[in-house]
């Protein structure tokens, strides 16, 4: 096991409906160690997006701490959030998200551009590395209009990869795919997990992902209803 | 970076080709409509100034008093001097005498007894080759049937006046009046052509004389009306008028003796100093108005740009842009958007309204039964403001609709935009 990059203590969050409030997380505690390939799983409603916007810094709990990559989120300004996200946390969507102007190139060399410390030679470098690792490097100069579902994924995985982030959130990442592209995904996570080291959680309830987990967690109406884990093949 | 969303920006139409088509249409109608007044007030001093006025006028007191009545026996003399004066000390002018005169126009038949009369108001000017006044009056243009005077003895007649008389060019026709001296005057003329003045007022009943033929029927040798003065740009400032008329007057009147000239202004002159001062206020009004309605168009235009882009901000955020990057990023697009569509609406408008300030757009049919001193040829008039007027509610609103639009990114939640993001 790793060491713990993520630590969610008594971690809770409402909404307000109305005069009552929607707890959409209760009480929830868990860690994640570096290089898991782990999935939040359970049914829409179920906390899972919530979950994952709080580790990903996009939101922040009602209660509890969330302490993820050694920071603790509930304390972090909005631009400390964004420089943690821009760093260390890679997001794939369920709907791509690409951005449609832009090439498959300019797409994944984004995330770099936040970094203003890297050299264009070392971008460039960064992106075709990123381009090898989804297979597209034959693709670069494409539009996401002209690319398909799975293609439109692989980018976005690059995307979430290029800059080499400790941890990556995907939510829902093969909702939008049939059975074939969504295999071919996985396996690139997978290796992507298993090379690089990166963290991934997932927020799913697609069978096509949860076979591939090493880590099941699954909530339901907020809270943790189990918590299981198959040991890393060594083969 | 910069480069990046520069890149985005001229790629997607709807995020620079549409807005900036927008801020320039905008823009242009607010150029051509700024100029189009100016021409409008420019062409109503014009006109007055060129048919009634000048820009300055020189009288008698005496005439001044009652100059609604062209009382000719008060007339200013030793016309040739004050000429002579007034070119030396004010060169910058254009000075030309002018008598307005009133009469009745008598056609007689073959026999010499009267076929047709009618009444009618005339205006003595220098017509001769190198004068001014044929450009002021826009004789040459005018000219219907015939031919402008040339000799002596000759006149010119409203086209619409010598049709209603029947009388064509090469007719002799007879003009009874008075003297200065009071004494009735008759003279023949011979009418040299028929015009159409452009001025509805003076196309009902207007004759055109030389000043010498004038001033020999009626016996006002060296006289003149007034004397009429103009500014060398032909457009009428008021500040430079003032000055003069003060110069002028603390110079020669003497309040004391009503036959010492005086020196007017066309504002004061053509007793329109409130329309002027209302046309003026109108106009600005309806200027802010149009500036405030663009203004608002441009400021939801940006708005509805920025709101249409949250889904993907939401990207840039979750990426780990920081949401006062992202904003001065809209904020700097918003700026270009404004500026490139302002010169652009600029540039068109401008070209419009020089187009129209020099061929000019004939409404005189709107005019036919008015009495107001109005050219038909409505013409723009291009002045410094126009290059500027344009940039204020064009990169300003554009700016500010971003800037509200952009706010919203500030106020909701990130997880929000991240929600929207994804529906």
């Amino acid at each position: 096991m790793g060491e713990k990059i993520i630590e969610l203590k008594n971690l809770s969050k409402s909404y307000p409906m109305g005069v009552a409030a929607l707890k959409a997380l209760n009480n929830v505690t868990l860690s994640f160690a570096a290089g898991e390939f782990a999935g939040l799983i359970g049914p829409s409603g179920s906390g899972k997006t919530t979950l994952l916007n709080i580790i990903g810094s996009l939101d922040l709990p009602t209660s509890g701490s969330a302490k993820v990559l050694g920071q603790k989120i509930e304390k972090l300004s909005p631009k400390q959030a964004a420089a943690l996200r821009n760093f260390a946390i890679g997001f794939i969507f369920q709907t791509f998200n690409l951005l449609p102007v832009y090439t498959v190139y300019e797409n994944i060399e984004f995330p770099l551009l936040l970094q203003p410390q890297l050299k264009p030679a070392r971008r460039q470098a960064m992106v075709r590395q990123a381009l090898e690792w989804v297979g597209l490097a034959d693709r670069a100069g494409s539009r996401p209009k002209q690319l398909s579902g799975g293609q439109c994924q692989r980018v976005a995985i690059a995307r979430a990869i290029v800059k080499n982030p400790r941890l990556v959130l995907a939510d829902e990442p093969t909702a939008n795919l049939d059975a074939q592209n969504s295999a071919s995904i996985m396996e690139i996570m997978k290796k992507l997990n298993k090379e690089l080291n990166t963290t991934f959680i997932f927020s799913t309830h697609d069978e096509k992902v949860i076979k591939h987990l090493r880590r099941k967690i699954r909530l339901a109406d907020g809270r943790v209803a189990s918590d299981e884990s198959i040991p890393r093949c060594r083969c | 970076m910069i480069k990046f969303l520069l890149k985005g920006l001229l790629r997607d139409r709807s995020r620079s080709f549409f807005p900036v088509l927008t801020v320039t249409f905008g823009v242009f109608l607010i150029v051509f409509l700024q100029a189009f007044f100016n021409g409008a007030l420019a062409n109503m001093y014009n006109t007055t100034a060129h048919h009634q006025t000048g820009h300055v006028k020189i009288m008698t007191q005496a005439y001044a008093a009652e100059a609604e009545q062209s009382p000719n026996e008060l007339a200013l003399l030793d016309l040739a001097d004050w000429l002579a004066v007034l070119r030396a000390e004010y060169p910058g002018i254009i000075w030309t005498p002018r008598i307005n005169f009133g009469g009745l126009i008598d056609i007689p038949d073959l026999n010499g007894d009267t076929r047709t009369q009618g009444p009618a108001v005339g205006s003595a000017v220098d017509l001769s080759a190198d004068s001014p006044e044929l450009d002021f009056l826009n004789l040459k243009k005018s000219l219907v049937r015939g031919r402008l005077p040339e000799k002596s003895g000759e006149i010119l007649l409203a086209a619409d006046f010598a049709q209603r008389l029947k009388v064509s060019p090469g007719d002799t026709v007879t003009l009874i009046g008075s003297t200065m001296h009071g004494s009735m005057a008759v003279n023949n003329f011979k009418l040299a052509g028929t015009a159409r003045f452009g001025v509805a007022a003076m196309d009902r009943g207007a004759i055109i004389a030389d000043l010498r033929d004038i001033q020999n029927a009626l016996d006002m040798r060296d006289a003149a009306g007034a004397l009429l003065g103009f500014f060398a740009d032909n457009a009428y400032n008021d500040q430079k008028a003032k000055i003069l008329q003060a110069n002028f007057n603390a110079q020669y009147q003497d309040a004391a003796a009503e036959f010492s000239p005086v020196m007017r202004t066309l504002i004061e002159d053509s007793g329109m100093a409130s329309y002027f001062a209302m046309a003026d206020a109108v106009m600005f009004i309806i200027a802010i108005i149009f500036v405030a309605v663009m203004t608002l168009v441009l400021w939801n235009a940006g708005l509805i740009g920025g709101l249409r882009r949250y889904g993907e901000l939401g990207v840039r955020l979750a990426i780990g842009e920081s949401k006062s990057h992202i904003y001065c990023s809209m904020l700097g697009e918003a700026a270009l958007i404004g500026i490139g569509g302002s010169i652009s609406g600029t540039f068109f408008g401008i070209l419009l309204s020089y187009w129209l300030q020099y061929h000019g757009l004939d409404y005189g049919a709107v005019f036919n039964n008015s009495t107001m001193m109005v050219e038909n040829i409505m013409r723009a008039r291009v002045t410094p403001e126009c290059y500027i007027i344009g940039f204020l509610p064009g990169v300003l609103a554009t700016f500010i609709g971003s800037a509200l639009a952009g706010l919203g990114i500030f106020k909701r939640q990130t997880a929000q935009l991240f929600k929207e993001l994804e529906t």
